[in-house]
């Protein structure tokens, strides 16, 4: 950086060409005399910048150069003093040669020297850092429009920059009388011919304000272009470029670096729960390392051993996760990420774990065909754009985050206390008939009945740790940007056992561009590593209240306490079988752009990712009954993937017939890989060797693995026509390795029209209060190939069978099924956009209907055929169609008061749309046309009979017996079934923040309508569990109303019918305080007191507060026991300087 | 910083030429490269069905992988190891439940009484297993037939030994759930609708399969080992097919000839305690050992000592045996559980033992039988004295006497009925079939099921058991057996 000014000093020296009369006075003797003293001055300035670089920044310059071109005069001031200028080459041209011998004078007394005797006059914008060179007498005019011009033809020229001097390559100017116009070059200049004085040209660019400028008589243009102040028009993150709100004819939903920056999570997808309308996210348990349900705009596959997910890019990088856990993951069960399925407490790791949430810029869901076309089938169901932060030019800036806080269960289950549990036992006891013995009553005649424990106090009770830290220096000037971000975060579990989660991630995104700005580089490149340390505890909050301590007194487990049960209740023995993942995550994006003529600029995104986790799960001889002479058992896996991108474009813009052309062409080549081994060994005499499957007496070992390949080629034009009328296609070609020779490629495209009304005279002179209009609609098709590796193949394996006398064997692992092809997603969209009162209230209605058909599923077939599933195209179509509704509002906008309220809610409707033939298929008595996918047959409950105090059910068709199962079509009609509708009718949340002076407060509220099954309907009564305190209301004598069925010892029919019914299921509605936060922007004066250049404290809070009648302790973990989700309290600090 | 260009105004035209130049570079270059771009190389832990039948030792192999799975460990009953022998067991009046409301008992009463889920459990296991080892018959029968590196000889070798177990399983599905889905496809499009087909085109499916694959075999035992199919065990349940179906004495009777004539491959071994040692010349097919090394007769029917036991030998078993009857020493025992019980002992080891010698090993076929195949096909033509001599085999083995020789052909056919219920106890169903084969079923059953079902009475569509419900939701052309 610091040798800049030198090399200039050389180009300077050595450029030949079109000599300016600076340049030809060099030439001269006398002028090579001044390029010696240059040189000198130049060597002395370079040494007084490094000084002052080292302080930072001063305003006090010193400068001595004799007949120093004024540029060279520019690029000392700017070293020196922070400030940037900002001018046109062709008008430094005309500066004469600047004598200045000054010591530590302020800027204004440098620059009036400097400038004294120029053709120019300079505005100095501090808040900007800018001194802005503009010919004298220039002045921004407002516009007029007179058609009727005849003045003579004129031609002009200009560079348009941003406030920090960064040129706007691809800033449009055009005429607006013509309607033609011209983009800027890589350096940001521009030039225009056959125009008159009274034009006025229109200058625009994504993100910033747009402006008008009158011709006059100025013919050299220095234009500044401002950051646009409306979130109409800030930068919003699209599929392969950049729109806004206001130009964008798809349904593309930002959530900010600002609002996931006040969430202390562990988990980026936590922090987005109920922010984007149509993204329904879950976390699947209590362990901070849970893979996250995530599911946009409803289900969309029939098939329910199939996770689907939204495609996750991160800097560029898509984050494939191909699962090697076979049969454990289900659609219901989500995603399970990084998992072997072997024995992992968490039940897998989210692919996102590893991703701090500090380190995000924004992320960004793509949810319509237009949006998301683009990305082909592999953003069928939706797209999450993950970007993390870079550097911007300026000042070197170096900020420190750190928070500490517990984290905490929030909520028990209020459970039987021992008199009572005892009770219900005895009840059971009586009801069945049977004397108690000690084989299986042993807590009634054994134990303690005294006794009483809060197996939840043990357990969940304690408060965990948690702490972050985040450091990171970011800055750059107009050729090179860099942020350089570290951070840590750290969990101890909510629970009085050992457990950990930790996160220690670097980050490095680095930015340049050439001299002449044409060629561009950019680097994002990310690592993580992450620890999880993790114990299983299972159901054991609903032990026995009287069972006794987990320790014996010398500390052991408590085998012996807990005799004669064995295995069944003390599961403690988990307490000692410590979990051990540990895992690295390696992200690196690299772009290089380099612009071939005017508006057409080639780029290549090369994207690396790397993911390995291995992980540990222990057995040892103490964690098991003494009794049983047990050996100790040791499990190791690990998990590799690797995915490479590679992704040729080709961009194009320019202004025809009056609008702004953009078009792409583009490639995409993806390699994907995932490898898993494990190992396992038993028969471990010694504790001490667990370490090690090396020294176990008995191993085994196996491997999965996984390869897909992705190919595409894809175009996309989009045109805009005066920012009023807008329209977008896209087409692309896809190939994917899941499919058999001749299937691979598929066709699919989009197109998404918009109209901006509110630009049109008769809105903005009839409807005033309107500030922006917007309709906008989109209609494409996509493609999924979201089924295994290799399902068209016909394979045989030897893994896990034996040997037959001797010799290897073999055996088939699938239906063969060539004909498999993409599965045809057509996706339908439209929406209106409004603006009102300048704004200041924002809406969008969008209505959405999704068609997704020739669904890909394993195909349930009877067993006779040989395997119960091929995988296969069928014939059938699945609709969710929705709305969607977002509000913004600032509601007061003051100076020292900002009041502003978010509102967005999702609703969606799925169904199956069509099946032909459904009597006939092997989903019969599965689906219904016309229902939900996500949806139960089950019985009709009636409530427990006064009488004989047992579960009743309604006996549908009165045919004098219940029938549970279904039966086909054709067949007697003779179940008693009812529907029952599981979907989630809609989702949102809802926020404000309010900004009082220094004060910030912000409070994020998530809800979401559902059903679910009921944590505390599941229960039974009379085996050896506690029960919540609802299990009093049960039935004791003939006569007793009463919501649970008498206790007995065995499971009865009844009670068979009673959890197959409408009964087990309650409203599971909720609204979860997900967010608040408080925080204080520390005064300046103290912080120029210390120095430092900003800063703020905060209280932050996760999951305070949750409002529902779900009886369980949390409705997105309806389990009984199950440990819910974990609440937060975190303070903390940020300064930056 | 200088003017990069100098015309004012590029004309459109020429950018896009330019842009149409690149777009074209772009376009050949995937139509030409995309297909070697989503290519993928074979599946690292799998192979594909053209290596598998590229040579004999690969097609040999996947023929194992039937036995291999048949002869699985013997914790999982299934069609191959133990289901059979268990399930009609306890169904019958051989083997009876210990105890009330346990284990194995629980679903025996279920099957019998109910249409819930634990008698679809039992189905289950019959049915899901068969079904998956007749697809990977049919896969290697369809393999070989398309294999071009396999001469053919050693081919039709191979298809022999493969038609055979796929017969063994069908006329095993066939006496359980009467007419099933006769599959021979392994394409999936045609089979998944298959309606059930009669029993009688099964058998004469079987049996012309078995006919014309009886002298396709290249050696009389591959390996030496009786452990594989061979011409013999082809012959076996050739002879047995034919006692089944439509009485077709002659042909059964001359089948079990061609057996029990090659008296220097098979013998009756003359000590009962070694009829199922391995390769002994008793046996025509035997499951080779499994990795476990026990059968699941022995892990599954002989009580661990001081376990609760599963079940049991029923009195009326016991009571059919004749005194003196050796076969009441040698493979009987009893052991103490609230009172003395009685299990089968044919097969001695119960233990996993996974290292140690091999003693016995788990018989599919062995030439008794074909002995009574050959008494009841005489029998029934009236050729009684060849029956008894027949029959007089296996007595004077077991240590009894004679049969007088004037006995009348429905006492000669009762005997060998009664020797077929003592000499092939617990084994492969021989009993439970045999009892539907000759219509005693209803009358057997009448007595049997009450006493262990607490009293509710026999019902004759019993016979048949039900076809796993989850089969009938995901074929709606496969009909459940009546009253199910």
């Amino acid at each position: 950086m610091q040798d800049l000014g030198l090399c200039k000093v050389q180009d300077f020296a050595w450029a030949e060409p079109k000599l300016t009369p600076v340049q030809t006075l060099i030439k001269t003797r006398a002028g090579k005399q001044i390029l010696r003293i240059m040189k000198l001055t130049a060597i002395i300035l370079l040494t007084a910048c490094l000084q002052v670089n080292a302080k930072g920044y001063s305003q006090k310059i010193t400068l001595s150069v004799k007949d120093a071109p004024l540029e060279q005069v520019f690029k000392s001031i700017e070293k020196q003093s922070g400030f940037y200028f900002n001018y046109l080459n062709e008008l430094i041209k005309q500066a004469h040669p600047v004598t200045v011998n000054l010591k530590n004078a302020s800027l204004e007394e440098v620059l009036a020297s400097c400038f004294k005797g120029q053709p120019f006059t300079y505005t100095i914008v501090n808040n900007d850092r800018l001194i802005i060179v503009n010919e004298k007498g220039w002045e921004p005019v407002a516009p007029t429009i007179n058609p009727n011009l005849t003045a003579p033809a004129v031609d002009i020229k200009g560079r348009v920059t941003n406030e920090r001097g960064e040129p706007l390559a691809g800033a449009n100017i055009t005429v607006k009388r013509t309607g033609k116009g011209t983009i800027a070059d890589a350096d940001g200049n521009f030039s225009l011919s056959n125009l008159n004085n009274e034009d006025i040209i229109v200058l625009s660019y994504i993100g910033y304000q747009t402006q008008n400028i009158k011709i006059g008589n100025t013919t050299n243009f220095t234009l500044v272009m401002e950051i646009a102040t409306s979130s109409l028009d800030a930068v919003k993150v699209q599929a392969y470029g950049t729109t806004t709100d206001r130009l964008r004819t798809g349904n593309i939903a930002t959530v900010t670096a600002a609002e996931i920056e006040r969430q202390p999570v562990m988990n980026p997808l936590q922090a987005i729960q109920g922010r984007v309308p149509g993204l329904v996210i879950t976390q699947t348990n209590g362990y901070a390392s849970a893979p996250f349900k995530v599911e946009l705009r409803g289900r969309s596959v029939i098939n329910p051993n199939l996770p689907v997910q939204p495609l996750y890019i991160i800097d560029g990088v898509p984050l494939t996760v191909l699962s090697l856990s076979g049969s454990d993951e289900t659609y219901k069960s989500g995603s399970k990420g990084y998992t072997l399925g072997m024995n992992e407490p968490a039940g897998g790791l989210s692919p996102l774990f590893n991703l701090n949430s500090d380190d995000i810029e924004s992320i960004t869901v793509l949810k319509d065909a237009d949006a998301l076309a683009i990305y082909g089938s592999r953003g069928a169901n939706g797209v999450i754009i993950i970007n993390t932060k870079s550097g911007k030019a300026g000042k070197s800036q170096f900020e420190a985050n750190v928070y500490t806080g517990f984290s905490y269960v929030p909520r028990h289950y209020d459970m039987l206390n021992t008199r009572e549990y005892l009770q219900i036992r005895r009840e059971a006891f009586m009801n069945s008939n049977i004397t108690p013995s000690t084989g299986d009553a042993y807590d009634l005649l054994v134990w303690d009945t005294t006794r009483y424990t809060n197996w939840q106090k043990v357990l969940w009770g304690g408060a965990s740790n948690l702490t972050t830290v985040q450091l990171s220096m970011s800055g750059g000037d107009k050729f090179t940007t860099f942020r350089i971000a570290t951070g840590y975060k750290g969990l101890k579990k909510p629970n009085t056992t050992t457990g950990h989660d930790q996160i220690g991630s670097l980050q490095i995104n680095l930015s340049h561009k050439t001299a002449n700005q044409r060629l561009g580089i950019n680097l994002k490149g990310y690592y993580s590593t992450s620890n999880n340390d993790l114990i299983s505890l299972g159901g054991s909050v609903i032990l026995p209240p009287n069972g006794p301590s987990i320790y014996d007194n010398n500390g052991k487990l408590n085998f012996a306490g807990w005799a004669p049960d064995t295995y069944n209740h003390f599961s403690f023995g988990y307490l000692l079988r410590p979990y051990y993942a540990k895992t690295k995550y390696l992200n690196a994006g690299l772009k290089v752009k380099y612009e071939l003529a005017k508006g057409l600029s080639f780029a290549t995104d090369l994207g690396y990712s790397n993911t390995h986790k291995s992980q540990k799960y222990s057995t040892p001889i103490i964690s098991q009954n003494p009794i049983n002479n047990p050996t100790g058992r040791l499990e190791v896996g690990t998990y590799d993937r690797n995915e490479l991108i590679i992704e040729p474009t080709l961009e194009f813009n320019s202004v025809v017939l009056g609008g702004k052309l953009n078009a792409i062409v583009g490639g995409t080549y993806s390699t994907n890989n995932a490898d898993g081994l494990m190992a396992g060994g038993e028969g471990y005499v010694n504790d001490l060797l667990l370490r090690s499957i090396g020294n176990a007496p008995v191993r085994s070992t196996s491997d999965k693995n996984g390869e897909y390949k992705y190919v595409a080629g894809y175009g996309r034009l989009s045109y805009n026509f005066k920012n009023k009328y807008l329209i977008n296609l896209s087409g692309r070609r896809d190939g994917s390795s899941r499919f058999g020779s001749g299937k691979q490629f598929g066709n699919f495209g989009s197109t998404g029209i918009a109209w901006i009304f509110s630009e049109e005279r008769f809105f903005k002179t009839n409807l005033k209060f309107l500030s922006f209009g917007k309709i906008r609609a989109s209609y494409g098709i996509t493609g999924s190939d979201i089924i295994g590796d290799y399902r068209f193949l016909t394979r045989w394996s030897n893994s896990g069978i034996n040997p037959y006398q001797g010799q290897p064997s073999y055996f088939p692992l699938q239906h063969a099924n060539p004909q498999l092809q993409w599965q045809a997603d057509k996706k339908l969209e439209a929406a209106l956009n409004l603006g009102f009162l300048s704004d200041r209230l924002m809406m969008e209605v969008a209505w959405y209907q999704n068609r997704i058909g020739n669904q890909l599923v394993d195909y349930r077939l009877p067993s006779a055929t040989g395997f119960e599933y091929v995988t296969a195209n069928f014939p059938a179509t699945v609709q969710n169609r929705g709305v969607e509704v977002t509000i913004n509002t600032a509601l007061v906008k003051r100076k020292d008061f900002n009041w502003s309220m978010n509102f967005n809610i999702g609703a969606n409707k799925n169904i199956l749309y069509s099946f032909p033939n459904i009597e006939s298929s092997p989903y019969y008595a599965d689906y219904v046309v016309g229902k939900p996918l996500n949806m139960n047959w089950v019985l009709h409950y009636t409530g427990v009979d006064p009488q004989t105090g047992l579960y009743t059910v309604e006996d549908i068709n009165k045919d004098g017996q219940i029938v549970r199962y279904f039966v086909p079509v054709g067949q007697a009609q003779n179940h008693d079934l009812i529907v029952k509708n599981l979907s989630v009718k809609f989702d949102g949340g809802i926020g404000t923040d309010i900004n009082v002076k220094n004060f910030t407060v912000n409070i994020f509220f998530q809800f979401r309508k559902k059903e679910e099954v009921s944590a505390i309907n599941t229960i039974s009564l009379g085996a050896m569990n506690n029960l919540p305190k609802q299990a009093l209301d049960r039935w004791q004598k003939p006569g007793d109303k009463s919501r649970f069925a008498k206790p007995e010892l065995f499971g009865r029919i009844s009670d068979e019918y009673f959890s197959s019914s409408d009964g087990i299921y309650s409203d599971a509605s909720y609204i979860r305080l997900n967010n608040i936060s408080v925080s204080y922007d520390l005064s300046s004066k103290l912080l120029q007191r210390l120095k430092i250049g900003g800063g703020k404290m905060f209280v932050r809070g996760e999951n305070l507060l949750l409002i529902t009648n779900y009886e369980g302790v949390d409705p997105d973990v309806p389990a009984f026991g199950a440990m819910p989700i974990s609440a937060t309290i975190a303070i903390g600090f940020q300064i930056k300087f | 910083m200088k003017q990069r260009y100098p015309r004012e105004f590029a004309t459109s035209a020429i950018k896009l030429i330019t842009f149409r130049r690149w777009l074209l570079l772009f376009v050949t270059y995937f139509l030409f490269s995309c297909k070697k771009l989503v290519e993928i190389g074979p599946p690292a832990n799998s192979i594909t069905t053209s290596q598998t039948f590229a040579d004999s030792a690969n097609a040999t192999s996947a023929i194992l992988g039937i036995y291999s799975k048949m002869s699985e460990d013997p914790f999982t009953l299934a069609i191959g190891n133990g289901a059979v022998t268990t399930f009609t067991g306890i169904y019958s009046d051989e083997l009876v439940p210990f105890g009330q409301g346990a284990g194995i008992g629980s679903i025996y009463s279920c099957l019998l009484t109910t249409t819930g889920t634990a008698a679809n459990q039992i189905s289950n296991f019959i049915w899901k297993s068969a079904y998956s080892y007749i697809y990977q018959a049919n896969a290697c029968i369809d393999g070989l037939e398309k294999s071009t590196g396999i001469s053919s000889a050693v081919k039709n070798h191979l298809i022999a030994e493969t038609k055979f177990l796929r017969a063994f399983i069908y006329f095993n599905l066939v006496n359980i759930f009467g007419d099933v889905p006769y599959v021979t496809s392994i394409n999936f499009r045609e089979t998944a609708q298959q309606p059930r087909t009669p029993t009688s085109e099964i058998y004469s499916a079987l049996i012309a399969d078995l006919e014309s694959s009886k002298d396709k075999f290249l050696f009389e035992f591959p390996n030496g080992m009786r452990s594989r199919a061979s011409k013999w065990s082809t012959l076996a349940l050739l002879s047995r097919l034919y006692l089944y179906n439509n009485n077709n004495w002659a042909k059964a009777e001359e089948t079990a000839s061609a057996i029990i004539n090659r008296n220097d491959i098979f013998i009756l071994n003359s000590d009962l305690n070694k009829v199922f040692e391995p390769d002994g010349k008793e046996a025509i097919l035997q499951w080779y050992k499994n990795r476990f090394n026990v059968t699941a007769e022995g892990f599954n029917l002989i009580p661990f000592p001081g376990d609760f036991p599963p079940y049991r030998l029923s009195n009326q078993l016991l009571a059919a045996f004749e005194t003196n009857d050796k076969r009441r020493q040698d493979w009987v025992k009893y052991d103490v559980y609230n009172g003395n019980y009685y299990f089968p002992y044919k097969y001695k080891n119960y233990r996993l033992n996974p290292n140690g010698s091999t003693t016995e090993n788990y018989t599919i076929l062995r030439l008794a039988e074909q002995f009574l195949i050959r008494a009841e096909a005489r029998a029934q033509q009236n050729n009684l004295s060849g029956a008894t001599s027949d029959l007089n085999v296996i007595r004077n083995r077991a240590g009894l006497p004679n049969l007088s020789d004037t006995l009348t052909q429905a006492q000669v056919l009762d005997t060998v009925s009664q020797e077929r219920r003592i000499e092939l106890f617990a084994e492969w169903g021989h009993r439970w079939y045999d009892l539907k084969r000759t219509g005693k079923a209803d009358a057997v059953m009448s007595v049997v099921a009450p006493l262990k079902n607490g009293g509710v009475p026999w019902q004759s569509f019993r016979k048949l058991w039900p076809i796993p419900n989850s089969e009938i939701f995901a074929n709606p052309f496969l009909v459940q057996n009546p009253a199910y």
